[in-house]
């Protein structure tokens, strides 16, 4: 605290000067494009768009279905997590639901609704498995289908980590005390994790509600409000004002959301140690959970299977014969192999970026004598970038960057990117590098070396294995969305996720899976990439 | 007439948040003695150790190095250094890249000969390519000595440098620094809570209380001469409530 | 000092990292992924064409572009003919394309409020007159198709016109373009409206639609594809397809309706832009799309439009019929208004 460094002065500029070009800004422009009228600043176009009978169902229908959705979620993942954490259980089957919940975050979401509409339509593979359509795919259900498998991966990583801060002696305890399975259930299971189901209960409805794949591929009529700001700003002639106003309704549930996560924050217990004893023995609630669980997730799992069957036959679903002319004319196609190039290095970019300049925020915030000020500076644009939905921030970007050269290039899809997905790693990065010695700056200061330079050779390679992941979450993320680019790609920057959408005009079912196979596959490479360096650094060091 | 000290303090005040830490402290040390400051947790010990290391800045009074003020002088350029109580080694170097790591710096403070002699008068010879995690507590501590005895410090300054290790070694860790500092008549300046240790290994013992100084002396002068009840009641008693069980302890085995 | 330095490039390239990201506005754009050539400032940069054309045509359009040594020097980005007709009045010639293939109605509309295209300096031997600014690609034909297996299994009769799609025994088995996205289904519109008139044609477009339910479909060939896949029994479409269908032995059918078989045009104009290079590679584009892509165009749009271009029986329609007001937007968006009031 002696002297501010002048290098760490210019990373924290630096940081700042980002988020306010990059995300103060144009929500600043979305809030005053929404309030401009003819008659200067009121809530004239906010009145125009409530009274707008459709915009009002779309609204309600997306506060209902998320809502419906995201209890759905809560129990199946707080199912899934409970079955992992507290159940006897075989590990082979753990380890299935833990790597099975993860195949749909490898993909974007608006692949799910073409799995669904393939898997339960009425010429399904489901529904062939079953002999009858199981439900009516467009609209309310199979939306209702495609957000909770969307949501699920989510709300059970979030129910997963919270069981596993659980001291297991209290289960013990309660064994001892004479509890029955409920009153044990609910003291020592339900009661530590309320916080969290609220908070998975929370991140479901919000990413349903924000979330644009789903609702695009099998809405049908139903209509929801990422879809209604989709038609009011690409349907016709861009309408700024109203779908400004759309933005900022989107905006409010999700701002409301977070801010109501903060608050279940407290909620959570904080045991003083957490010890790994064994689990009572119960062979009735581990078959029960246990094979919920394996359901469950071959469920999920299945409503994929069609994606991998359909593009490798010759004319799904009458003529089953193998055939690889769909994926050969889809690999061998200049147009497509280079929308593909296109995804990838825009999540190349982003992940090195976007990875760079959250690690150095999370520097600068845990590890320097920055003021408090400046730290909750930091924080709140985390969480800022946090809450805005993906096709607002891509929306406001659309409005500030319109008449700038960063208008139609890669670099703005990027930074939208960078700025979207930009929370979670920063905590990833803070969390990890509060852990590491604080003493290693002034005893690298002391061995000569400048600040950067003791970031270089002793912060970093202590902290690799996190930015690895960092660089996964990144590149996974970017090469899913669609909701933080659809405004913002063009013809010469078409991503694999917009393509997607442009393929649903024809409805090209088989070169669209071929597309989420390659996402999948990439997806999948990185991700076993990053645990393969993982393993390889964590070897390295023996521990 | 005294020599004149290595380092001054003088009338050091410095408050935190509106609460004063330290004030009024005078401190006078002599080239070559290892001086303990003794205190408890809150004493503001540990904020004395970081202003003489240049860490925190002083809000008033001045400090003296070979009789020139480096009250405003950054850590770097006062040429101190520290070993801290977790040691603070680089997980991602082993144990000889640590050793070695300020030399990459500047390749003057230490020749290649005087690094082999720190190895083995610390021992280190054959722990020198273990990772850090694969190390013992007391192998970590000389390791971080030696990468700080490397930089050549002109004041070694340790914070609790036997806290952290098991029982059984402690006594031959404080023989060591003890060897140390006459090896190479090196001032150095521990920071420790406990009493036992300051008064054993010490040339002078610092005690402070609530941020003033309660007694500097000899540890002679402190057992014979305590300035104060606080003296009396928290440190006198417990070493011979320690005495006393370690004499009866011995008294029974012989009996 | 040397050490000093090394800090200081390190400290440097980190910040670059960071504020290079910042440097917002200014900065050039993106450059291209690695490998694809960056265009330098003299040569042409690759064409965007933008069409609201379906998979065939845009399939034959890619082939003749990409025989004629193209393939790495233009992207095509389809979209819905709405969104595509939006974006031409909105943006004028500040749009991202070079070339667009577009309903004619369109090109008339936005070469008549902007003039926004060049006009084409080849000679293309059409049939008809057109103006200079578009060539025809080709002209589509409305018609109703039907999946022979669902029929059956559902024991349903084979319907004759659009009325009989409203009846009660069809209920959620049928599936139309919407107006508001797709010019396949004004298609439709024109042949309700000039059978019936506005007043009846309003209560048999709402009876289809509620028969619909949740199958009107954004895309022209989105009926097709839910007849294709069983997803309805019968929709309507482009007749062309449904011909193909058949002929590949798919369980499909067509029926010429009643009221009539309408037509559409679409036209390929080159945008006209300062950037002279690539108008001229957009021109060339242009070209090789009439010369050599109309001859598989043909065979999914079976319209003569060239002199020398032939057509089977099978596919010339049965009850082919011209809408008695000249096609335009604002006709467009009358019939859209007429569909919405229907819902």
């Amino acid at each position: 605290m002696h002297k501010k460094k002048p290098e760490i002065r210019l990373v924290l500029l630096g940081i700042l000067a980002f988020f306010a070009v990059f995300l103060a800004a144009p929500l600043g422009v979305l809030l005053i494009t929404s309030l401009k009228s003819a008659n200067g600043i009121d809530f004239a176009n906010y009145i125009t768009v409530l009274q707008d009978k459709s915009v009002v169902k779309a609204i309600g229908n997306s506060v209902n279905i998320s809502a419906v959705a995201a209890l759905i979620t809560t129990v199946l993942a707080f199912i899934l997590a409970y079955t992992v954490n507290f159940t006897q259980t075989a590990n082979s089957l753990k380890s299935l639901i833990r790597l099975g919940i993860v195949v749909p975050m490898l993909l974007p979401s608006i692949t799910y609704g073409f799995a669904i509409i393939y898997s339960f339509g009425k010429q399904g593979l489901l529904t062939k498995l079953y002999g009858v359509e199981l439900f009516q795919i467009y609209g309310f259900q199979g939306l209702l289908v495609g957000y909770v498998i969307y949501t699920l991966p989510f709300a059970f990583f979030l129910l997963n980590n919270s069981f596993s801060y659980i001291d297991k002696k209290y289960l013990i305890v309660s064994e001892l005390m004479g509890d029955g399975f409920w009153r044990s259930f609910t003291n020592t299971t339900v009661r530590p994790l309320i916080g969290t189901i609220g908070g998975a209960f929370v991140v479901s409805f919000i990413l349903s509600f924000t979330d644009f794949g789903i609702p695009a591929s099998v809405g049908g009529n139903y209509n929801m409000i990422a879809t209604e700001l989709y038609q009011v700003m690409l349907g016709a002639i861009p309408d700024f004002p109203n779908g400004s106003v759309i933005a900022m309704l989107m905006l409010l549930p999700a701002f409301a959301g977070v801010c109501f996560l903060n608050y279940l924050e407290r909620f959570n217990f904080a045991y003083d140690t957490i010890s790994t004893t064994g689990l009572p023995d119960n062979k009735l609630r581990d078959l029960i959970f246990g094979g919920a669980s394996v359901l469950l997730v071959i469920a999920v799992l299945a409503v994929f299977l069609v994606m991998f069957i359909a593009p490798f036959v010759k004319n799904y679903p009458y003529d089953m014969q193998f055939s690889t002319e769909f994926v050969q004319n889809a690999l061998f196609n200049r147009a497509m192999v280079s929308v593909y190039e296109n995804s990838i290095f825009v999540a190349v970019a982003a992940a090195v970026a976007g990875t760079i300049i959250a690690y150095c925020a999370a520097l600068v915030n845990v590890r320097s004598a920055i003021t408090k000020r400046e730290r909750i500076i930091i924080d709140m644009t985390a969480m800022i970038a946090n809450t805005v939905p993906g096709m607002v921030l891509g929306l406001a970007f659309l409005m500030f960057f319109n008449d700038s050269e960063l208008k139609g290039t890669f670099l703005i899809l990027i930074i939208s990117n960078i700025v979207h997905f930009f929370t979670t790693p920063y905590l990833m990065a803070k969390n990890c590098l509060s852990k590491l010695n604080p003493a290693w700056e002034t005893t690298g200061e002391l061995m000569g070396d400048t600040w950067i330079k003791t970031v270089l050779r002793v912060i970093v390679p202590n902290s690799l294995a996190t930015i690895v992941d960092m660089f996964g979450y990144f590149f996974i993320n970017s090469m899913v969305t669609i909701s933080a680019i659809i405004f913002l790609v063009t013809a010469r920057t078409a991503l694999v996720t917009s393509k997607i959408k442009e393929l649903q005009h024809f409805a090209s079912f088989n070169e669209i899976f071929v597309l989420s196979i390659l996402i999948f596959v990439t997806n999948l490479v990185v991700r076993l990439g990053c645990d393969f360096a993982n393993k390889q650094l964590s070897s390295g060091t023996n521990r | 007439m005294a020599v004149k000290p290595v380092l001054e303090l003088k009338n050091i005040r410095k408050q935190f948040a509106g609460k004063v830490v330290l004030d009024g402290i005078d401190l006078e040390i002599q080239k070559g003695e290892l001086v303990s400051m003794l205190g408890t947790s809150g004493s503001g010990k540990t904020t004395l150790l970081n202003i003489i290391l240049g860490l925190t800045s002083i809000d008033s009074g001045s400090i003296f190095f070979e009789g020139v003020d480096i009250s405003r002088t950054s850590m770097k350029e006062r040429g101190f250094n520290i070993v801290f109580q977790d040691y603070a080694l680089f997980p991602n170097l082993n144990a000889y890249k640590n050793i070695i790591y300020g030399l990459q710096n500047r390749q003057n403070w230490s020749g290649k000969e005087e690094i082999d002699e720190l190895i083995d008068f610390l021992e280190l010879r054959e722990h020198l390519d273990k990772k850090i995690h694969q190390l013992s507590g007391g192998q970590k501590q000389r390791v971080a000595l030696a990468r700080t005895l490397v930089t050549k410090p002109k004041i070694l300054l340790l914070d609790e440098p036997l806290s952290a290790l098991d029982g059984v070694i402690k006594e031959t860790i404080k023989e060591r620094i003890k060897a140390i500092t006459k090896r190479y008549n090196l001032t150095t300046i521990i920071v420790t809570h406990d009493p036992e240790e300051a008064l054993t290994m010490s040339d002078k013992v610092m005690i402070l209380d609530q941020g003033v100084v309660s007694q500097y002396g000899t540890p002679e002068q402190v057992i014979n001469q305590p300035r104060n009840g606080f003296i009396e009641e928290f440190i006198l008693r417990q070493l011979r409530i320690k005495r006393d069980n370690i004499y009866g302890l011995f008294q029974e085995c012989h009996a | 000092m040397k050490k000093t330095k090394h800090a200081l490039l390190a400290l440097v390239a980190l910040l670059t990292l960071v504020l290079g990201l910042t440097g917002c506005g200014s900065s050039k754009p993106a450059s291209a992924p690695a490998g694809k050539s960056a265009p330098s400032a003299t040569s042409a940069k690759k064409v965007v064409i933008y069409t609201n054309a379906d998979k065939e045509a845009t399939d034959a359009m890619q082939k003749s572009l990409n025989e004629a040594g193209f393939a790495d020097k233009y992207v095509m980005q389809t979209l819905g003919t709405s969104e595509l007709g939006g974006k031409l009045m909105a943006e004028g010639d500040k749009i991202e394309a070079n070339l667009v293939t577009m309903s004619s109605y369109f090109l008339d509309s936005a070469q008549a409020k902007h003039k926004m295209f060049v006009d084409l300096n080849f000679d293309t031997k059409a049939l008809g007159k057109y103006p200079a600014y578009y060539a025809p690609i080709l002209a589509n034909t409305g018609a109703i198709f039907v999946n022979t297996q669902v029929l059956k299994d559902k024991n349903l009769p084979m319907p004759k016109s659009v009325k009989d799609l409203t009846r009660d025994e069809y209920k959620g088995l049928v599936s139309i373009p919407n107006i508001m996205n797709s010019s396949t289904a004004w298609l439709l519109i024109q042949s309700i409206i000039s059978q019936y008139g506005e007043v009846e044609g309003k209560v048999v477009l709402n009876k289809l639609i509620q028969n619909c339910g949740p199958h009107i479909e954004k895309s022209g060939s989105g009926p097709i594809k839910k007849v294709r896949a069983g997803e309805v029994a019968v929709g309507f479409g482009l007749r062309h397809q449904a011909v193909a269908d058949k002929a590949a032995g798919k369980p499909i059918n067509f029926v010429d309706p009643t009221e009539g078989n309408y037509s559409l045009t679409e036209g390929v104009s080159v945008v006209k832009k300062a950037d002279a290079a690539t108008t001229q590679l957009a021109m060339e584009m242009a070209k090789v799309i009439i010369g050599k892509a109309r001859a598989s165009l043909i065979k999914d749009y079976p319209v003569a439009l060239y002199q020398g271009e032939t057509v089977t029986d099978l596919n010339k329609p049965g009850n082919p019929k011209l809408f008695a007001k000249p096609l335009t937007v604002e006709l467009l968006a009358e019939h859209q208004k007429f569909f919405k009031a229907a819902q």
